[in-house]
Parts: structure tokens; C-alpha cells; sequence
């Protein structure tokens, strides 16, 4: 008997990453290695169950960023290139490693996974929206919104209107791609301050997901902790994350990705071969990159790995997956005690996560699928909405502010290395705002100029760059587009106050940063209203 | 010189970073700084320390809960307080030689998180598709 419901999240994001002015721009490749690590495989694994006949219920949140790059033109070219040369390496493998039994079997293992990923892909039209929207049309998908840019709201929150101009610029690109209004939205880092539901409820969202300590420490204290969800005065609910799935998958330690059957990620054959093979398939700069090619398994706490051995891995994958099943009959076992009305684990990932940390992740997903619809299993997959569906009562308690990040708190948004961009930020807000409420009846190029700012604006908001900067990564080029979106707003709006409009700079900007084309600047009036 | 000039009006802004932690930005106007001059003598800004002072706002007051002086050359400062989930705000002045404190910049208000459970243990339920006026029972 089915006492209760697990809800899959799969937060799918990419900063825009767009960058025609560039000759072969590495950052694109984190969106190709994306489509062809995770979105595609798990397009693959959707099909699968739904040919198998497998009922399932998942969700995804798809930002409007990544929404907007999966269906541009010149990204899905550049895809085009990448996936043809990665067919081509794994090719040129194969000839290679005749010798080499063990990778000679994986050469061909690549070579046969991107001839399927570029089947898929072509069976889309090369248009991977075309196939999330495919299935949420079947039911099986329930694609929520996020914010424009996945910008970090609460550190905004000097400036209300520029929150409200993330989530209804969100929204109205959600409507654009998916045809209907979001139910759901993915607060960017899960973060939430007190009275963004306000803003939620204007654009008429349902729900969102927050960090288990929003309902944790909410106020009145909810009933049944994460187990059910909350709901503001406005009615908004609110979905906690659960720990325990949470870590089994996420945890550097115990989590399910690190088994050492698993794919190495950090010996790939773009850093192994020798330059003058590898050459014409790297950054056109020269530059080592990944290729997708990675033949070692995680083998250990040792730097001498040994060949990946994919069978071994899928036997992982059957066990993990099973104990991951087995692990949450147990929870719905234990809460069902005291919750008769079915209680809920809300499970989010990164959906990054899942194909391109983890190489297995969406087998991962297909055999946990599987395995939960068997008689056995006390739980159902469903959604956050079909869940408020059937659930409509619902307590009411204000969430704690929170975020995903370290300590549940805003400290990696806002830390000593960062915090230098909030004071910019706010400034271009201000900025923004005064013009939106200044310029009501612009020419056709102060309007274009005007979009243009706004959207300069929403990308230095992303809370990408300050994310970056703190952890190290890439931190010369998230700086940098902090910076440049920033000074692009700005001679824009000297252009715009001093009434010296070069066109050919705005139309340079307008065809590099060329996300969100129905954009109203009117967005960032304080008089805007949607409906 | 010490502090960032702007030509603009001096100001504070404040964020929250988590439960103990805020931190804020500022900038002091030429005009400000100027004032102050013709107020209390040519020496009187050189010889001033910045200080910040936060306060906690209740329903029937504010109390000063951290004071701190700090780097002239600074345009932020990250604050620790030893309480959570409060409203605060923070002032930016000049504390001159003879210990009078001058108010620069306000900030806006904010509200730290909280790091602990509710102790307040009102159960209401309401009807979440429907609009929020449909509550069907509380106790």
C-alpha cells in the first residue's frame, strides 16, 4: 500500500553563456557538455520508461537562461560542431586502441553513446526544449520557472522592483517557450527572504522549493517538518528538501557518485594525449579541455586508476539505486506514523549533477524510476503541484529566510571576495528604475537601448559570478562578466541621459546578449503590473 | 583623506549574510564632509574616527547592540552581532575628539535569519488553491 510521495527536482541552470564574439569560447562548452552529459541522456532515459510503459511523475526546473540557449540557433550549431567531433575522436579512438582490448571495448562505448546522443538530438530537431516539452505534455514532466537570470533575490532586496522584474521576466519566458503559465518556480539557491511570496503570489506561482531549514525553523513551527509543505499567508506553499536523499547523493563522503566503480571525472583524454593528436579537437586557442572521452574508473584514493569497466558501473548503479529506493520506504514508513495523509520527500538535485559529475547519474534516475514502481515500494513518484492537488490543505507558517549554500545562509553569495558587486548592482538598479519611470514614451532606439539595459542588468545579476568568485573556479571570467555587463549598462545609459546614441554599439550588444526578445524595460517601472 | 567620496549623498546599505552576520556599504559626500568642517572647525574630520553603530529595532525601541570603529580607508564592513533573527540597522558617523558622535548615514532596516526552532506552536491550516481568505479551521 502507497502511505506516501517522493518528488524528484531537477534544478537544470546555466549562466548565459552565449558568446558569438569569442572564436570557439570555452564557457560554451559548459553548456555542450551539458546537453550531451545530462539533458540528452536523460531525454533518453524519459523515452525509455515511456516506451517501458513505466508510470513516473518528475520535475524539472528549467531556468529561462538555459530554456533561451537550448533554443538558439547559433549555440545549437556550435553543439552541432561539438558532438560531430566528439563522434569523430571516439572514431579515430577506436582505430588506435586495436591493441588495447580494455580500451578498444570503451573507444567503442563512446563512439556508440554519441551516435545515440546525436540520434536524439536530430529526433528533436535539434531542439532539446522540443523534447521537454514533449514530455510534460505527456504528464510525466512538470517543468517549473526560475528567476530571469538566476539572480540571488534576497541580496536585491534594496530594490524590490528589480525582483519583481527577475521573476516576471522569468515567467513571461516560461509562458513564450511552454505556451501556459508555471505552477512552480525555483527560487535561484533556494533562497528566500521574507516577502518575495508577495511577489510570487502577483505572478500567480504556487509553490516553491526551499532548503530544508526554511521549514525547519519556520514560523509557527511546522507540524511535520520537511514531510509536508508550508505555506504562507499568501498562500504560497513551499516544498522543503530533504536531508537524507539529499546527502546519499550530495555527500563528497558517502554519496553515491564517489563509489569507485564510478567514472573518473578528472582524467579525460583531452589532458592525457599528447597535444599534437589531441590537437584539432581541443580549444581552437590550444587550450586542454574535456573531450567526454574519460577511460578510468574512480578506482580509489590512488592516483594509479584502472580502466572503467561500464558493466561494473551499471551493477553499481542497480544496487544504489535500490538502496536509495529502499532508504526512502523507510523514512515514508517512519513519518507515515504520525502524518495519515500522506507525507512527502521533496528530493532537488542539480541536474549537472547527474551525467556530467556523475557520468552514471541518469541511470541512476531510470533504474530508481524502475525500481519504484514495483509493488513493493510504499511510495508513489508524483510532483509538487499533483501533490497540492491532492493535498490542499496546508499549514500555514512563514519560512525562514535560507539558501542551499554552505550554513544554509547567504554567505557564499555575499563573502569577502564578493561582496564588491552589490554595491554596482544596486546601483544599476537604482538606474534602471529611474529611467523605466522616466522614459514613457521613448523613441524606437531609446526603447531598444532601454531593453538592452535591462538586459545587461539582468545578466549581472546572475548569481552565477559571485558563486564562482567564491569557490575559485573561473573566477577571472565571472569577474569579468560582472564588469562588463555592468559597464555596457553604463555606457548605454550615458548614451540614453546624454541623448548620444550610437546605434552600432547597440546593435553589437543587442546580437551578443540577444536573450529575452520581448523584453519591456517598462518591467522595472514601479507601476508595472502583469495582468 | 579616508572613506569613499562620492559626489553624491552619503549613504549606507545594509544585507544580511546569515544569521549573525550583516554587512554594509557606504559612501561619504564631499558635501557631508564639508559640513562637518564648517561646523566643527577645519581639523575636525581629520581628527574624527568613522565608527558604525547598529541597533536593534523592537516594537518600542531601538537598542544600540554593536559599536565599532572602524578602517578610515573602509567603504564596507562586515558586522557581527551576537543575536539572531532581528531587525537591525546601522548608522555610519564620526566620533569627534571630544566624544561626540555624529550621525552621517542610516541604513535601510533588515532582518537577520534565525538559527533556531520556533517556539511558537499555533497550528492553522489553510486551503492553498483557493484563495487565502478559504481557512477552514485554526487552534
Amino acid at each position: 500500500m502507497k502511505k506516501g510521495d517522493v518528488s524528484i527536482v531537477l534544478h537544470s541552470h546555466m549562466p548565459f553563456i552565449r558568446h558569438p564574439e569569442v572564436v570557439d569560447s570555452i564557457e560554451e562548452r559548459w553548456l555542450f557538455e551539458a546537453m550531451a552529459e545530462c539533458y540528452l541522456p536523460l531525454i533518453q532515459v524519459y523515452d525509455s520508461l515511456i516506451k517501458d510503459r513505466i508510470s513516473f511523475k518528475i520535475t524539472m526546473s528549467i531556468t529561462p537562461t538555459l530554456m533561451n540557449m537550448l533554443q538558439d540557433n547559433y549555440l545549437n550549431e556550435r553543439f552541432n560542431e561539438y558532438i560531430s567531433k566528439a563522434l569523430e575522436l571516439s572514431e579515430k579512438e577506436i582505430k588506435k586502441n586495436k591493441e588495447n582490448k580494455d580500451l578498444y571495448e570503451l573507444s567503442c562505448f563512446y563512439n556508440q553513446r554519441f551516435k545515440e546522443m546525436i540520434k536524439i538530438y536530430n529526433s528533436y530537431d535539434k531542439n532539446i526544449m522540443n523534447a521537454f516539452k514533449k514530455f510534460a505534455k505527456l504528464g510525466v514532466l512538470d517543468i517549473i520557472t526560475s528567476s530571469a537570470t538566476h539572480a540571488f533575490l534576497p541580496l536585491l532586496s534594496l530594490n524590490p522592483e528589480a525582483i519583481k522584474a527577475q521573476i516576471s521576466i522569468g515567467v513571461k519566458s516560461y509562458i513564450r517557450t511552454m505556451g501556459q503559465a508555471p505552477k512552480g518556480i525555483w527560487l535561484p539557491e533556494c533562497a528566500y527572504s521574507k516577502n518575495i511570496d508577495e511577489i510570487l503570489k502577483e505572478f500567480d506561482i504556487k509553490f516553491f522549493i526551499s532548503e530544508d531549514k526554511a521549514i525547519i525553523n519556520a514560523n509557527p513551527r511546522p507540524l511535520y517538518g520537511t514531510y509536508k509543505p508550508i505555506a504562507t499567508e499568501n498562500g504560497i506553499c513551499v516544498f522543503g528538501r530533504d536531508m537524507d536523499s539529499s546527502t546519499q547523493v550530495w555527500s563528497s563522503v558517502t554519496g553515491y557518485p564517489g563509489d569507485y566503480s564510478y567514472r573518473e571525472f578528472y582524467r579525460d583524454l583531452g589532458y592525457d594525449a599528447p597535444i599534437e593528436y589531441i590537437n584539432p579537437y581541443i580549444n581552437k586557442g590550444g587550450i586542454r579541455v574535456d573531450t567526454g572521452i574519460k577511460y578510468y574508473k574512480i578506482t580509489g584514493k590512488t592516483d594509479k586508476k584502472e580502466y572503467y569497466n561500464r558493466e561494473e558501473a551499471m551493477r553499481k548503479v542497480k544496487i544504489h539505486a535500490r538502496h536509495f529506493a529502499k532508504e526512502r520506504c523507510k523514512q515514508i514508513e517512519k513519518a507515515s506514523i504520525d502524518i495519515k495523509d500522506r507525507p512527502i520527500i521533496v528530493a532537488p538535485y542539480d541536474t549537472e549533477l547527474y551525467g556530467h559529475w556523475w557520468f552514471e547519474g541518469p541511470d541512476f534516475i531510470n533504474e530508481f524510476i524502475r525500481v519504484s514502481s514495483e509493488e513493493w515500494t510504499n511510495y508513489e513518484l508524483t510532483t509538487p503541484w499533483k501533490y497540492l492537488l491532492e493535498n490542499k490543505y496546508v499549514q500555514c507558517s512563514e519560512p525562514a529566510s535560507s539558501s542551499w549554500g554552505e550554513n544554509s545562509d547567504y554567505s557564499v553569495w555575499l563573502s569577502k571576495s564578493n561582496h564588491w558587486i552589490y554595491r554596482e548592482l544596486h546601483r544599476a538598479e537604482r538606474n534602471m528604475i529611474k529611467l523605466a519611470n522616466t522614459y514613457k514614451n521613448p523613441t524606437e532606439i531609446e526603447r531598444r537601448a532601454l531593453n538592452q539595459l535591462a538586459r545587461e542588468l539582468l545578466l549581472a545579476e546572475a548569481s552565477d559570478w559571485p558563486f564562482i568568485i567564491k569557490n575559485g573556479t573561473s573566477v577571472e571570467y565571472a569577474v569579468n562578466r560582472v564588469n562588463s555587463h555592468l559597464e555596457r549598462f553604463n555606457n548605454l545609459y550615458d548614451s540614453i541621459t546624454k541623448a548620444l546614441m550610437d546605434e552600432s554599439y547597440l546593435i553589437n550588444l543587442e546580437k551578443i546578449d540577444n536573450l529575452f526578445s520581448d523584453l519591456d524595460y517598462r518591467v522595472y517601472s514601479n507601476k508595472y503590473r502583469i495582468h | 583623506m579616508d572613506l569613499y567620496y562620492d559626489d553624491g549623498n552619503s549613504s549606507i546599505s545594509l544585507l544580511v549574510q546569515g544569521p549573525y552576520i550583516v554587512y554594509c556599504y557606504f559612501n561619504v559626500s564631499s558635501k557631508d564632509v564639508y559640513k562637518i568642517k564648517e561646523l566643527y572647525g577645519e581639523e575636525s574630520w581629520i581628527k574624527s574616527k568613522p565608527i558604525i553603530i547598529a541597533y536593534e529595532e523592537t516594537k518600542e525601541k531601538e537598542v544600540k547592540i554593536y559599536e565599532e570603529y572602524i578602517d578610515p580607508f573602509a567603504d564596507n564592513w562586515f558586522i557581527t552581532l551576537d543575536r539572531c533573527n532581528i531587525q537591525v540597522l546601522v548608522k555610519l558617523c564620526r566620533k569627534l575628539e571630544n566624544g561626540t558622535i555624529l550621525p552621517i548615514a542610516t541604513s535601510n532596516k533588515v532582518t537577520t535569519l534565525t538559527d533556531k526552532e520556533s517556539s511558537n506552536n499555533k497550528v492553522k491550516f489553510i486551503k492553498v488553491i483557493e484563495s487565502i481568505q478559504d481557512k477552514i479551521y485554526s487552534y
